[in-house]
């Protein structure tokens, strides 16, 4: 467990009041074990206002406690004072005599955590810090997630930045070229820049496309329509884009699923996840190779199975598959292009469905897929 | 006319480059990764290496830049370094502080603009030996 010491200032007139809290917690230790932390506090005390705003100019506090009335001003003003000069988190508890809830509310306003009410005893004042302390640790992990989901989406971008830039860097280049008659004057000598351009161009807006499908899945905005769909009928509609290619490579796409197959789901994330497995199952594939697509039901469980004899994926490689805009470079694969973003989208609808995905591969043998949705 | 190594795993990189240089008569081999052009150049001995930054396999090309520097044969040859715009600095390579600099003789981003490549590997190809940044200066970039 982490040993942390916090600052904790005590801010009271009476002495006996500053004396009581600072031997209360003095020694006392709270044992968070959800945080893994052991939390103690270092105790200053001052009896004025004047004296604390001096002590926190020179120290910084993660706790207060403030009696309301002091001889020069009250909590609230300390507390104002606070939100102005410190930047830090902190947390604020009142010290108030019976009977004075409209300050109390006030005090709450005022960004005041807690409140112990006079006369009190060692045990209120253990459990207004306790209190305050599981409240700060859970305040500094709520900011530690907000900083990660920052850094996340900072690399996403900049990944993405980069996808963009590179195309167009292509094609700015081929028009410099094109620009400049480095080939001559007849536009026929400019067919290979022109081609590749418009490859870039084509490989940019699936890209683009891909983004918006990721970005789809991934907001709960949008109504999320559940309805019957026949796979079969997806299937159908998959092979009717992805049978070209297919042919191109002379590769045979079998497919298994009864004809009355119905499932209830989102039609548009059914057919991403079928187009996305079947085209990497091409793509990925060799001349006069064979794709096997299985469908079946199984209680309420949706088992999908896709087998490839395609170039198959290497060991250590294997985990890599589902991260955003991952591609796999070797000698296989450097001719066939693709954003890296597939396999994110098929693993974003799986988690929709409290599915699962798993990946069996041997190199040059081919790759197979098996998916599991729940289906209810 | 001059023997100039492209090394970049972009393909339109390779071809652009190709293009514009063999529109001045020089003659250009291309290598995919950084393993590669090094092969290739110990083969080709190139009076040129146009070398990409090449983020995607991370450090390619910085290792590779290291490389050349390192062999007896090759530790000469000027090395022009391709980048795209902020690319450097996002990478782990911290110039500062672990006083490693980057032994190539010139930078220049992405896209690729004819005039100044053909300016540039004109300039580099007229670059004496011991002008040569082989260790890696500091106020090259
Ligand atoms: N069936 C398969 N056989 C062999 N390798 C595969 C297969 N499916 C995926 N891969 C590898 O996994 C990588 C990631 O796949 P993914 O579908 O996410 O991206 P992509 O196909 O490169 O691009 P996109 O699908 O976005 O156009 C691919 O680049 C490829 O190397
Ligand atoms: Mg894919």
């Amino acid at each position: 467990m982490r040993e942390r010491v916090f600052n904790l200032l005590v801010i009271d007139d009476e002495n006996g009041i500053r004396a009581g809290i600072t031997r209360v917690l003095e020694n006392h230790r709270i044992k968070f074990i959800d945080f893994d932390t052991i939390l103690s506090f270092k105790i200053y005390s001052a009896a004025s206002l004047g004296d604390s705003e001096k002590i926190i100019l020179q120290e910084n506090f993660s706790f207060y406690i403030i009696d309301y009335l002091l001889p020069d001003g009250n909590g609230i003003q300390f507390l104002n004072l606070l939100n102005e000069r410190v930047n830090n988190t902190y947390l604020a508890i009142m010290i108030s005599a019976h009977g004075e809830l409209p300050l109390v509310v006030n005090a709450a306003k005022c960004g005041a955590f807690d409140f112990i009410v006079k006369p009190f005893g060692p045990n209120e004042i253990r459990s207004a810090v306790y209190k305050a302390a599981e409240y700060f640790l859970l305040l500094e992990r709520n900011k530690e997630f907000e900083a990660d989901k920052k850094r996340i989406r900072y690399e996403f971008i900049s990944i993405l930045a980069h996808e963009l830039k590179s195309p167009i860097n292509a094609i700015e280049s081929y028009l410099n070229i094109m620009e400049g008659h480095l080939q001559g004057e007849l536009i026929n000598n400019y067919q290979r820049p022109i081609v590749r351009s418009k490859t870039r161009i084509q490989e940019m807006r699936k890209l683009i496309n891909d983004l918006l499908d990721l970005t789809k899945i991934e907001s709960n905005c949008r109504e999320r329509n559940i309805e019957e769909i026949n796979l079969c009928e997806v299937m159908h509609n998959c092979l009717e884009s992805y049978q070209p290619l297919a042919k191109q490579k002379n590769i045979r796409i079998n497919y298994q699923i009864d004809e009355k197959l119905l499932i209830n789901a989102n039609r548009s994330e059914i057919e991403m996840l079928v187009n996305n497995l079947i085209s990497n199952a091409v793509k990925y594939n060799k001349d006069n190779g064979t794709v096997d697509f299985t469908a079946s039901i199984q209680g309420k469980k949706l088992n999908i199975i896709i087998v490839d004899s395609g170039i198959g994926i290497a060991k250590d490689e294997k985990n890599k598959l589902f991260l955003e805009f991952s591609r796999i470079k070797n000698e296989n694969t450097k001719n066939i292009s693709g954003s890296g973003l597939g396999l994110s989208i098929v693993k974003k609808i799986v988690d929709q469905y409290h599915g699962s995905i798993e990946v069996e591969s041997e190199v040059d043998r081919g790759t197979k897929f098996f998916i599991s949705l729940t289906i209810v | 006319m001059a023997k100039i190594l492209c090394i970049d795993d972009e393909l339109d990189v390779l071809e652009s480059c190709s293009t514009i240089l063999k529109s001045k008569g020089h003659i250009i081999k291309c290598a995919g990764n950084g393993t590669d052009g090094y092969k290739e150049a110990l083969n080709f001995k190139p009076d040129l290496i146009i070398l990409d930054v090449m983020m995607d396999s991370h450090t390619d090309g910085f290792h590779a830049a290291y490389q050349f520097r390192n062999n007896e044969k090759l530790k000469n040859i000027p090395i022009l370094m391709l980048t795209s715009i902020n690319q450097i600095s996002k990478l782990k390579f911290n110039k500062e502080k672990d006083g490693q600099f980057l032994p190539v003789d010139e930078f220049m981003e992405k896209p690729i603009v004819p005039q100044k490549l053909l300016a540039e590997v004109d300039r580099l190809l007229g670059l004496k030996e011991e002008n040569i940044n082989r260790e890696g200066v500091k106020n090259v970039y």
